[in-house]
This record gives C-alpha cells, sequence and structure tokens, in this order.
C-alpha cells in the first residue's frame, strides 16, 4: 500500500481549510448582518410610505374645546408636530416653532398634536413656554396612528393640496423649517 | 283618492329602504372618520368580513396585534408590549376587527402608516427572501460543512503533518549517538 505524499495531503486539506472558511464566511456574514440589523432599531431611517400622499383627515378638539379639521385647512401649507411635554427633542426645536408661527403668520398653519400625553402637563407646558399653535388632543391615538408615530417629535409638511411634502423625525433645525415653508409657499 | 295617496306612501317608504340599503354601509364605514365629526378617516377601505365581538374578536385581536411591531420598544410585538403606544395601536386593531375588517385589511393599514417596519413577519419578496432563506441556507449549510470535514477525517490516513520532524528528529539523534530506525 502506497503512502500518500506528504505534499498531496497538505494541500487537500488546505483546500479543505478553504471551503470551510468559504462556508463560514457564507454563512456567518450574513447571520451577523441580520442580527445586526434586527437588533438595530434608528426611526430616523424608517421612511415614511405617506410621503407624496393625501395627508390623512382628522376633526380634533384643541385644548379650548374648538374643534379643527385639517381639510378645512386646504389652501395654505401645514405643518403638523405630534409632540409630547416629556419629550426633550420637543423642548428643543419649540423655538423654531414659536418664530416660524411669528414670521409666517396666516400664510402657514402650524398644528400640534398631543402625543401620549396628558392635557394637564401640556397646558403646564404651554404655559411655561408659550403655545405656537393650537394644540390637539388625540383621543386614542387614532392620529398618530394614522400618521403612523414612531415617537415625538414627528413633523408633517403639508402642501397647499393637502399632500405630504416632508417628514422630520426628531426636532426640526430653523433653517430647515424655513427652506420647507418657503419651498411650500 | 285613498288608494292613490296609499301607493305614493308605499313608494315613499320603498325609496327610503333603497336609499338606506345604498348608503348605510357606507355610513357605517364612516362611523369613525365622518368628515365633519370627531375623528380620524383611516385610509382602509369597508370591511371585508361580518363584524366581530366576543371571545372570536378577543382571539383575532391577539393574533392580528403579535405580528405587528411596538413602535417604541425593541423587537416587540404590539401584544407582548405594556407601552401606551402598544396599547392604542392594540385598542385600534381591536375596533377595526369589530367593525368586520380583515385581519390583512388591518395588516396592510397599519404598513400603509408605519411602513413595512411595523410587520414583524416581513413580506415575502425581494431581499426579504434572505431573511426567510437564511435560517434553512444556515443549518444545511453548516451540516454539509459538517459531513464533508467528516467525510474527510474517515478517508485521510494519519499522516505526519510536519514534513520537518524526521530532518528534525535525525539531527537530534545524531546528537546524542543514535541512528535512527524510523522508515
Amino acid at each position: 500500500m502506497s503512502k500518500p505524499s506528504k505534499k498531496t495531503v497538505g494541500s487537500s486539506k488546505r483546500r479543505l481549510n478553504r471551503w470551510v472558511l468559504a462556508i463560514g464566511f457564507i454563512v456567518i456574514v450574513p447571520t451577523v448582518f441580520l442580527f445586526a440589523k434586527s437588533f438595530s432599531f434608528d426611526k430616523e431611517f424608517i421612511e415614511s410610505p405617506l410621503l407624496g400622499k393625501p395627508a390623512p383627515d382628522f376633526t380634533l378638539t384643541d385644548l379650548d374645546g374648538n374643534a379643527i379639521s385639517l381639510s378645512s385647512l386646504r389652501g395654505k401649507p401645514v405643518v403638523l408636530n405630534f409632540w409630547a411635554s416629556y419629550c426633550a427633542p420637543c423642548v428643543t426645536e419649540h423655538p423654531t416653532f414659536t418664530a416660524a408661527a411669528e414670521f409666517y403668520q396666516d400664510q402657514v398653519q402650524f398644528l400640534g398634536v398631543i402625543y401620549q400625553d396628558t392635557e394637564p402637563r401640556i397646558e403646564a407646558f404651554n404655559q411655561q413656554f408659550g403655545a405656537w399653535g393650537p394644540t390637539l388632543i388625540d383621543p386614542g391615538g387614532k392620529a398618530a396612528i394614522a400618521y403612523g408615530i414612531y415617537g415625538p417629535p414627528e413633523t408633517f409638511f403639508i402642501d397647499r393640496e393637502g399632500v405630504i411634502r416632508l417628514k422630520v423625525i426628531s426636532a426640526v433645525h430653523p433653517r430647515l423649517m424655513k427652506e420647507t415653508l418657503d419651498a411650500l409657499l | 283618492m285613498l288608494c292613490s295617496r296609499h301607493l305614493r306612501q308605499s313608494a315613499t317608504w320603498t325609496w327610503l329602504l333603497v336609499i338606506g340599503a345604498t348608503f348605510l354601509p357606507g355610513a357605517l364605514v364612516a362611523q369613525d372618520a365622518a368628515p365633519g365629526g370627531l375623528g380620524v378617516v383611516r385610509q382602509i377601505g369597508k370591511p371585508e368580513s361580518p363584524t366581530r365581538s366576543g371571545e372570536q374578536l378577543e382571539q383575532i385581536t391577539e393574533e392580528v396585534s403579535a405580528k405587528l411591531r411596538c413602535p417604541v420598544c425593541q423587537g416587540m410585538s404590539v401584544a407582548d408590549s405594556p407601552s401606551a403606544s402598544a396599547r392604542a395601536m392594540k385598542d385600534e386593531i381591536e375596533e377595526l376587527l369589530a367593525q368586520g375588517y380583515s385581519p390583512a385589511q388591518v395588516n396592510q393599514y397599519f404598513e400603509s402608516t408605519y411602513g413595512e417596519f411595523v410587520l414583524l413577519d416581513p413580506k415575502r419578496q425581494g431581499l426579504n427572501w434572505l431573511i426567510w432563506l437564511a435560517p434553512g441556507v444556515i443549518f444545511f449549510g453548516g451540516l454539509a460543512g459538517v459531513i464533508v470535514v467528516m467525510r474527510s477525517r474517515a478517508q485521510d490516513p494519519p499522516v505526519d503533518e510536519d514534513g520537518d520532524l524526521d530532518a528534525y528528529l535525525d539531527r537530534v539523534r545524531a546528537r546524542v549517538g543514535t541512528h535512527s530506525t524510523r522508515e
């Protein structure tokens, strides 16, 4: 019985090792990628399916009891902001909204919708920082669901025809606010 | 005279019934979403199934909630999450199912507002196939790898992998004054 040459055995082992390595690579890399993808969660990278579509209509009451319907505001751009008193970026973006509401006045309608918060807290917030527009109550969070809200603040820029043109997650930058509204006007 | 009045009344009632039968279902669909009344217009269409209640509603609500992702959680379903957002979503799911919307319509509604991310079971299309097929590929790939390695080990005779060992041992033996007896 002839003994296999050491060179042949060594090279076949190396070939086998390469195969095992390749299979391991093909299996492990996608697995790690998929796990990393499924466990990482950044809502800022989730594109809203509502972009370019008509904004879901609603009729909600504000803190003073006035009913406001989105469809009744057709003809002027609307900035719809879902916010809460417990949300830090909402405090950050508050001056941006206040300044924009003062700057654009009747040209643009600014609407706030309370997201998972209580009226007394919202009223206290408005007393402390000032309200930049009507604050709407969303019973049962139905408006938040209709707009696919992941967490406050989320802001929708709706054009004159009632179509959603931009969704901003987290605090709105003052420059983005102005550039977007100038484009919508 | 009496007869003609009676006929007119019958015709009126018939027309009222026809109008009622035509527009009542639409009115029921729009009940939650009535423009002018308080509420939100859901872009979901008309219910495809009969209305549900009781244990059947509870069970189907759990099933649908278990397949939708809680938007404020890490990989938890609406059914499992205790968060306020998930509770609101579950209430909405229950309300829609009670009105007769099918589970597919409810999933479609949530997907149309939140995006596909809200579905815990990704759709079987495009790159999503990778997610569905990866476990099988990993399992069978690993199994094939193990079989290949075991077969190659069974076939290969035990060999001295270190080619330099004999030469080294000869040197050692030469140093200690003995001759190699190894073939």
